[in-house]
């Protein structure tokens, strides 16, 4: 094959800098589509694992679960619709966890996730091998990938 | 290759003295009990009665996990109890073996529509076959364990 081609002589500063400026951007732009696509996958395989099965694949509500519930579940897709037009994220994140809201009201429908999570963590390390601020740590990580996972579902 | 060797076994015996150190301070957890707890309780109840805090949502109450042995002639039925947590055997109100209402913590096969990385995401750094066989095991036995005579 043949990729040789004329360019147009130019100073070796400028070619260096333009050299650097390819390189920087290239970098960049890597960075930010491993970072999105990392966010996105690991958002959406919490969303499989957790959610999924009452809320569906498409977070419709229409998960093989949701016939044997008394309410349907949420449609998660017009969260944002249904707030005028505005991700209610703290919101979003505390239904989720679950630990204040119980507080509040006692029961719910929905699994305590931010519990389950820690006790999930804490069985993988029965020993004690991980601090109680570092399994809150984690567990408000896979909460805030969740949110983050609804944001991206959200109908405009 | 040898190197490489070397370096994976020091490694391992950093994480097995690391995990051991606070191993001898504290009595070892119940497994079983922690994954009970995490992944059925909200349904079956912290005491397996079938009276969990979600059980008002569903429209078949969950079952009386305390009975098992009583209800199959004094019997533990350990092989259903395996399978049905495994997902091989399907009960409408635990969802399909594709999407169970626990999640893929008890899934030791394949998971459809989650990406490679999900599995070391749900298991960091541990083979999943095994964590998942064993993890069926601690809550089978714990089931066990709670039967009423």
């Amino acid at each position: 094959m043949q990729l040789e081609y004329k360019v147009p002589p130019a100073s070796p500063m400028r070619a260096i800098l333009i050299a650097l400026f390819i390189v920087v951007v290239a970098v960049l732009s890597c960075v930010d589509i491993a970072k999105a696509q990392m966010g996105a996958v690991f958002g959406k395989d919490e969303f499989i694992n957790s959610c999924a099965s009452c809320h569906g694949v498409t977070g419709k509500g229409n998960g093989p679960l949701a016939k044997s519930l008394t309410h349907a579940p949420a449609d998660l897709t017009v969260i944002q619709k249904k707030n005028g037009g505005v991700f209610p994220l703290a919101f979003v994140y505390d239904v989720i966890d679950g630990r204040i809201q119980v507080m509040v009201h006692g029961s719910r429908e929905m699994p305590v996730w931010g519990e389950r999570y820690k006790r999930e963590l804490k069985a993988l390390t029965p020993r004690g091998e991980v601090s109680d601020d570092l399994a809150e740590l984690m567990v408000r990580a896979r909460i805030l990938m969740l949110t983050e996972y609804l944001y991206s579902l959200q109908e405009k | 290759m040898k190197e490489s060797y070397v370096l994976e076994g020091a490694l391992v015996a950093c994480l097995i003295v690391g995990s051991n150190v606070p191993g001898w301070a504290q009595q070892p957890m119940d497994a079983g009990k922690l994954e009970y707890q995490a992944s059925c309780a909200a349904c079956h109840g912290a005491d397996g009665k079938g009276a969990g805090p979600v059980a008002a949502a569903l429209t078949t109450k969950p079952a009386d996990l305390t009975t098992l042995s009583k209800k199959n002639n004094g019997v533990f039925p350990f092989g259903r109890i395996y399978d049905i947590i495994d997902g091989r055997t399907e009960l409408k109100s635990h969802g399909t073996r594709e999407m169970p209402i626990w999640g893929f913590r008890f899934s030791p096969a394949p998971i459809p529509g989650l990406s490679t990385q999900a599995p070391y995401f749900l298991d960091p750094l541990f083979d999943r076959e095994p964590v998942i066989r064993s993890r069926i095991l601690a809550v089978v036995d714990y089931l066990y364990r709670i039967q009423e005579k």
